[in-house]
């Protein structure tokens, strides 16, 4: 390496779900080289998934990530369930979404508070920020219980739920039970109003790029299970469109696929398009949350990506709350299929993005071939742009805090590298 | 009325992977203690699954988990002093964080059980499907058979009673 030239590597990114590495190389000042570089062994659900029964797939699925199973369960079922013909509505659709609620709340403040908080206050981990900010660490941990409590009552247990199948749920809380968890919500939902005004707070990197945020978009509420594609660049697609318009390559630097938008190029998914795209049908108390603080959208600054998050987290409280008020026992706990050969697919919003499966089943419900396509791995053409476009910046800072904000900037979307290491393309050259 | 603080019992946070061989060595431990008087059992695969648990104010906390053969299999370790506790490195993913970590994030926030014990049962193989040793079977045995013992002694002592006698 030249005197003219510099780089930035971190070998073992931290503060990261799953393994993955940074490369940044600089020459006279420009950037010429950007890696982020997942070398997290690939997993291979994919294949693993072919010549299983549809009936396992979701709890096999869910395997994929001890963070977001639900979000695998739900695009799986609902991939499966369009095959087979099948809508579920009513009280079980509800039941889908309280779940989810769980999970999101959960996801979210485990990485707003404590992989991602420490990025703004200096602190290598949040071990060092809990010595000097305990009360809002031990809040966060409490509100994150709260989502935990609320998937295991749901499905069983608070990592890989195991009630989510086809066609709904292997069994249904009654109402007593659900109303019995109320009062936890309420605390939850009043101690994220506080988490809320705290990342506000925060001191965000100026850095805005003219990002196409991806999300689903439901004519009648906050997206979850359900919607069609959309961009704030004019995508508006139904999801079995998706491969129509997305697609996949891989890298020679990373085990997980990058995605882009056919003839456009990336794009991002997570909660900062989520409420870009969304923001009016928040709910009440999330809006004028935002609006308290100052939240404008369209957001075009990544670091503001845990505000994003700490805001779904008050909306996934005040719908379980709407949910559980309104939740009526359904007569049985799951629709009834009818098993037939078929392709389709189904995309859901997992905490960090929409999560796209396609599965094709054989006449028995024997699975022929799956594709899922994780958040994390569609976002990372966009993060390695981020670190190009940010790089001007940081390379001015000493070299360690340079580092660390390129760390930070990956830690935006909270990635998590082993959703996205499900898969390698094996080719194989003979001379 | 109010509990008095001599009455609380223990909570015994047992971790581990029963599918992976001497790694169910603490899950052994936890069926061995369920229904025992005073104690409460948890379950769970790794630190982080027991984060919860283990940040709750307590007066009694004993972990018990397998660890890796170091000196000779069955071999039960107990460590009272945290700063014996090896570090597996710097946090880094929230799939993975490590015991000693776990314990440094809860004395960070003030809410470390004055009293801790964690006992390592060495074990040797931990491949995905294989049997448990018999040699750490029989550990778990008399880490259970200690857990119970000092429990008990502990309520005895509660009342104004006596130890038992061992059986």
């Amino acid at each position: 390496m030249s005197a003219r030239e510099k780089e930035y590597r971190v070998d073992y990114l931290a503060r990261v779900e799953g393994e993955g590495a940074l490369y940044v190389k600089v020459r006279d000042g420009e950037v010429v080289d950007v890696k982020f570089r997942i070398f997290e062994p690939p997993r291979l659900f994919e294949a693993l998934l072919v010549g299983r029964m549809y009936y396992d797939v979701p709890d096999i699925t869910a395997r994929i990530c001890g963070i977001c199973p639900v979000a695998y369960q739900m695009s799986s079922v609902h991939a499966l369930e369009s095959i087979f013909g099948v809508r579920v509505e009513g009280p079980l659709r509800e039941l889908r979404r309280l779940i989810y609620c769980g999970e999101w709340i959960e996801s979210h403040i485990l990485h707003a508070f404590l992989l991602h908080a420490p990025d703004f206050l200096g602190y290598a981990d949040a071990i060092r920020m809990a010595k000097d900010h305990p009360e809002i660490v031990k809040t966060a941990l409490r509100v994150k219980k709260i989502g935990n409590d609320l998937v295991a009552l749901m499905g069983g247990r608070e990592v890989h739920p195991v009630s989510v199948c086809v066609g709904g749920f292997y069994k249904v809380p009654t109402k007593r039970r659900l109303e019995a968890l109320k009062p936890e919500l309420k605390e939850g939902k009043a101690l994220t109003k506080t988490l809320l005004s705290w990342v506000a707070e925060l001191n965000f990197p100026s850095f805005e790029q003219d990002y196409e945020f991806v999300a689903l978009s439901h004519p009648k509420e906050y997206p979850m299970n359900e919607g069609r594609i959309v961009s704030n660049k004019g995508l508006d697609i139904s999801i079995p469109e998706y491969e129509d318009y997305f697609e996949e390559e891989q890298v020679p630097h990373s085990n997980a696929l990058h995605s882009r938008i056919k003839g456009r190029g990336s794009y991002m998914v997570g909660p900062l398009s989520r409420i870009n795209l969304n923001r009016d049908k928040l709910a009440d108390e999330t809006r004028e949350a935002l609006a308290d603080i100052g939240f404008s959208t369209p957001c075009r600054n990544p670091f503001k990506s845990i505000i994003a998050r700490v805001a779904e987290t008050l909306y996934a409280f005040e719908e379980a709350l709407r949910i559980i008020d309104e939740y009526k026992e359904p007569e049985r706990p799951r629709v009834e299929l009818k098993v037939r050969a078929g392709r389709g697919s189904g995309c859901t919003e997992a905490p960090r993005g929409i999560l796209y499966h396609r599965y094709e089943v054989s006449d028995d419900g024997r699975v022929l071939s799956a594709k899922i396509v994780p958040p994390t791995a569609q976002n990372q053409k966009r993060i390695e742009e981020d670190l190009r476009a940010i790089a001007p910046q940081l390379i001015r800072l000493p070299r360690e805090r340079a580092t660390w904000r390129f760390e930070q900037a990956i830690r935006n979307y909270d990635p998590c590298i082993s959703c996205a290491t499900h898969f390698l393309r094996l080719e194989i050259e003979e001379e | 009325m109010r509990r008095s603080r001599r009455e609380r019992g223990v909570t015994v946070v047992c971790l581990g992977n029963p599918a992976r061989g001497d790694d169910g060595a603490g899950h052994l431990v936890a069926d061995l203690l369920t229904g025992t008087p005073n104690i409460r059992v948890v379950k769970a695969h790794s630190a982080a699954e027991a984060l919860h648990t283990i940040m709750t104010p307590q007066e009694k906390l004993i972990i018990v988990d397998a660890v890796g053969r170091v000196t000779k299999v069955g071999r039960i370790h107990r460590l009272r002093d945290l700063r014996r506790l090896s570090s597996q490195g710097g946090w880094r993913s929230s799939h993975t964080m490590p015991l000693n970590e776990v314990l440094e994030l809860a004395e960070a926030l003030g809410v470390l059980p004055p009293k801790i014990t964690i006992y390592g049962i060495e074990g040797d193989c931990f491949e995905p499907g294989s049997e448990m040793s018999p040699k750490v079977r029989e550990a778990c045995r008399r880490v259970a058979s200690e857990i119970r013992r000092a429990a008990s002694a502990k309520r005895q002592k509660a009342k104004g009673l006596p130890a038992k006698e061992a059986s």
